[in-house]
């Protein structure tokens, strides 16, 4: 079981301010380096910024307290095991942290998603990736969906009815 | 209950007749039949001879009648002769003329030696003449007197009773006969006889042996007997004898004066109203009766008791014959043949070969189904079935051995219940197992269930349940049998299949999505499509060849050695023939197989493009060693050519050394190091044993359970 690291002075409270233009800061949680590599690049490309990559979820867990980012993409499967789902809950609870899946195996996501805002399985085109991303920048800025949700998210029940996002 | 008391009443009124019902030895029988032949058979035995004997006492009778008869006759005729000599006499002789000398003489011819006195009397019945010489002792008694008195007035004969000779005091009857004499008043012909005279009549007539006869006057005075005359003449009859004369003639029994019990024919004369008897003791008569009694009576018994005891024996041969059998038939309940008993009943040999075939047949069937049981039962152990059946309407069940070991409910239990089965099924699976049980009862469809149970010590096992119900047949039970078997095994390799499957499609899926990074890393690198299409074959090659062998491996452990051959062979088939590899056997677990797999072939195409195998004398030599004396958890692998074409850096940060750099280091927590010496690469590997080495089974965190949850 995952414990979440004692939270630095930026980690509680927080409350995070957006503004248009601003590029996002991703984690990467996946214990697919290449895949990794590859997503950094996209991302990188897309204007946002890469705060840091981890395989294993107690990695994941010390970078997001301590680069505390916007976004955090999560394989569910980690090089410590099964432990995505444990480390989604963490930073979305502790760090305001939104979470999305990737994941070639959906059906391992718990029922509430463990409080991630949806999942993208693998394997994904660069496409869908990079809509998908674009699509949650807009949501967690407006706080809501403008458009309709890309084809390959799935997004949480509690999100979709959040952001009153359009199937 | 009323029934049982009606029913022991019953008993106690068949009580009485017990003995009929009841089983009796066959002796007692054959004693019956003897006693149903013997006893109307000395009924009739005793009915014939009792008429036979009346028969012969009849006959008896009648003789005796028939002498008496002919004995008063002939003294009948002495008498009726003395009377006719008499008469005779009178008229031969001039009595009334007074020749009275004539007349004596006449009197002593007609009557000579006869001892018989003929006297002749007047009118006052004074003797006036006799045959005798002496005058004297011719005096009449009283009782004599009146009669001959009688016999003058009527001028008939007359015979008196028994008198004594007023002379000689002998005992003598007198016989009267009137004469007509020349004048009246009569005369009288008084012949006095000797009793004597009527005894030697009497002994004269031929009596059987032990028979006697005799003859008294009309008051029962003996004239003459055949036994003791001297003694009883004179004496009156017995009493008892007087007192039963109450007829004219007949038969009688009475004591005579002796006082010996008698059977007498007598008859009264009616000449002279003289009583004659013949008799004889009752002794000499049913004494032979009697006799022939015990005769009868010693044979009936001799009989029957030889009857009796030829019964036993036979009964005993046949009682012998039917108890051997019985003892013989004693040794079917161990199913064993019946002795070859040779009895001498026909019936009961017929019976012992009846008995012996249908055992012999019995005990076929019986090995038959005692070897059907067995090889039932064999199957049913290879199974590892256990039978069960219920009853439906008392819940009552059966258990056989394996289905107690199975369900671990103790054999002692009695008796086993199904709510004691259906209460050890899972709570998840009780409600549908029970409705399908109930069904298969009430429908006779088979019964056919998995259902996870809870044995008695704990551990719980997945069951399988089979069954079918067969309604009750006629007087019959409905019947609801069926087996368990232990299917946890199969569920435990099902559930691991699913979960197996799903981890192979799971990883297939990231599998392609590397693939697909790979090609937009490869893409960003390539300078032109044609380069683009080379590098992305070798590294999908490459890569394909360490899924072979992940695969091979099943997911267990990859051998480094065919590893890195694998890795040089797939990107550069003839020149990685060159390399050198050296090391312990090393088993790598499938994520460090495709990384480090991943990385070999990034530092092969290098080689064979630009490092020691791209000409012809540069060398590459690949070590790795486990646990090194310096890092006790570490896997260390070097990867060193030499004598290649000079190498520069890298001009910029490409996808290989992402791979040999960064992959590597992430994904195995490494230290990579890439070394661009003038003499050729040097890349070194020092990674921790826990992170490399494969574990026993990748698989073995996914619990069943777990999987069946996530899907």
């Amino acid at each position: 079981m995952l414990e979440a690291p004692v939270a630095g002075p930026y980690s509680l409270g927080r409350r995070r301010t957006w503004n248009m233009g601003t590029m996002l800061k991703i984690l990467i949680v996946e214990d697919e380096v290449i895949l990794a590599v590859e997503l950094e690049h996209v991302l990188q490309e897309i204007g946002h910024r890469v705060v840091g990559h981890a395989v294993a979820s107690r990695d994941a867990v010390e970078l997001a307290a301590r680069e505390a980012p916007d976004l955090a993409l999560i394989d569910v499967h980690l090089f410590d095991g099964p432990t995505g789902a444990d480390a989604a809950r963490i930073m979305t609870r502790d760090f305001k942290t939104a979470v999305l899946f990737m994941t070639a195996n959906p059906t391992r996501i718990p029922e509430d998603f463990a409080l991630a805002c949806g999942v993208v399985t693998k394997p994904y085109t660069d496409q869908g990736l990079r809509s998908v991303v674009g699509f949650l920048e807009e949501c967690l800025k407006d706080g809501r969906a403008t458009r309709r949700t890309p084809a390959s998210l799935t997004l949480s029940p509690e999100y979709k009815q959040r952001w009153g996002a359009a199937a | 209950m009323p029934a049982e008391i009606a029913d022991a009443k019953a008993k106690a009124n068949m009580k009485p007749l017990k003995w009929l019902t009841s089983p009796l030895p066959l002796s007692w029988h054959f004693g019956g039949l003897v006693a149903s032949i013997a006893i109307p058979a000395i009924f009739l035995g005793a009915y014939l001879i009792s008429q036979q004997q009346q028969a012969q006492i009849a006959t008896i009778e009648r003789d005796a009648m028939a002498r008496a008869s002919a004995i008063s006759h002939a003294s009948d005729s002495a008498v009726i002769s003395i009377i006719s000599a008499l008469r005779a006499l009178g008229s031969q002789s001039d009595l009334a003329g007074g020749g009275l000398d004539s007349f004596v003489n006449q009197a002593r011819r007609s009557f000579a030696k006869t001892g018989i006195t003929v006297t002749l009397r007047d009118d006052t019945l004074n003797a006036l003449k006799g045959s005798q010489q002496a005058a004297d002792g011719l005096d009449l008694g009283v009782d004599d007197k009146v009669l001959a008195r009688e016999a003058l007035e009527s001028g008939v004969a007359k015979v008196s009773d028994y008198s004594v000779a007023a002379g000689t005091g002998a005992s003598v009857v007198h016989v009267w006969v009137p004469v007509e004499a020349a004048s009246p008043p009569r005369l009288l012909l008084d012949a006095m006889i000797p009793a004597e005279s009527f005894n030697a009549t009497l002994l004269q007539s031929q009596l059987p042996k032990g028979w006697s006869a005799g003859l008294s006057d009309r008051h029962y005075r003996i004239i003459a007997r055949t036994e003791d005359y001297e003694r009883f003449v004179g004496q009156l009859i017995s009493e008892d004898t007087r007192r039963n004369t109450i007829t004219s003639s007949g038969i009688m029994r009475s004591n005579d004066l002796l006082g010996r019990p008698t059977m007498q024919a007598f008859l009264h004369s009616d000449l002279t109203g003289w009583r004659l008897s013949t008799w004889a003791p009752r002794s000499l008569i049913e004494g032979r009766m009697q006799e022939s009694w015990m005769k009868f009576l010693l044979m009936a018994g001799a009989l029957t008791a030889l009857a009796a005891a030829s019964a036993w024996l036979w009964a005993r041969r046949m009682a012998s014959a039917v108890t051997d059998l019985a003892e013989s038939a004693r040794r079917l309940e161990s199913d064993r043949l019946l002795d070859d008993v040779k009895t001498p009943i026909l019936e009961v040999n017929k019976l012992r070969d009846t008995i012996s075939a249908a055992a012999a047949e019995l005990i076929r069937r019986k090995a038959a189904l005692a070897e059907n049981e067995e090889r039932l039962r064999m199957a049913l152990d290879a199974g590892g079935m256990g039978v069960w059946e219920w009853d439906p309407e008392t819940d009552v069940a059966y258990f056989d051995a394996t289905e107690h070991r199975l369900t671990g409910i103790a054999p002692e239990t009695i008796p086993v219940t199904g709510a004691m089965f259906i209460s050890r099924i899972h709570p998840d699976d009780s409600v549908r197992v029970t409705s399908a049980l109930m069904r298969a009862a009430e429908t006779g469809l088979p019964f056919n269930e998995e259902f996870r149970f809870s044995r008695s010590d704990g551990s719980i096992l997945w069951l399988a349940g089979r069954g079918s119900a067969k309604p009750a047949s006629a007087g019959g039970r409905k019947r609801f049998v069926g087996v368990n078997f232990d299917i946890s095994d199969e569920k435990e390799a099902a559930a691991r299949t699913r979960s197996l499957l799903r981890e192979v499609s799971h990883r297939s899926k990231n599998l392609l999505a590397v693939i697909m990074a790979i090609g937009r890393l490869t893409a960003r690198d390539a300078p032109s499509v044609k380069a683009y299409e080379r590098a992305l074959t070798l590294r999908v090659g490459a890569l394909a060849a360490s899924q072979d062998l992940i695969v091979a491996s099943n997911w267990q452990g990859v051998d480094l050695e065919a590893l890195v051959r694998g890795q040089l062979n797939a990107v550069g088939h003839e020149k990685s023939t060159r390399a050198c590899l050296s090391g312990p056997e090393v088993a790598l677990n499938p994520t460090a197989a495709q990384n480090l797999g991943m990385a070999i072939a990034e530092l092969g195409l290098n080689a064979i493009e630009h490092g020691a195998l791209s000409n012809d004398t540069g060398t590459l030599t690949v070590s790795w060693d486990l646990r090194p004396a310096e890092r006790p958890d570490k896997i260390v692998l070097n990867w060193i050519e030499r004598n290649g074409p000079s190498v520069a850096p890298a001009q910029k940060r490409g996808y290989g050394l992402a791979v040999v750099e960064r992959l590597v280091a992430q994904s195995l927590k490494a230290k990579a190091d890439i070394q661009f010496a003038a003499e050729g690469v040097q890349w070194s590997l020092s990674a921790p044993l826990d992170a490399m080495v494969a574990r026993h089974r990748e698989f073995e965190e996914i619990s069943p359970e777990k999987a069946d949850r996530t899907i």
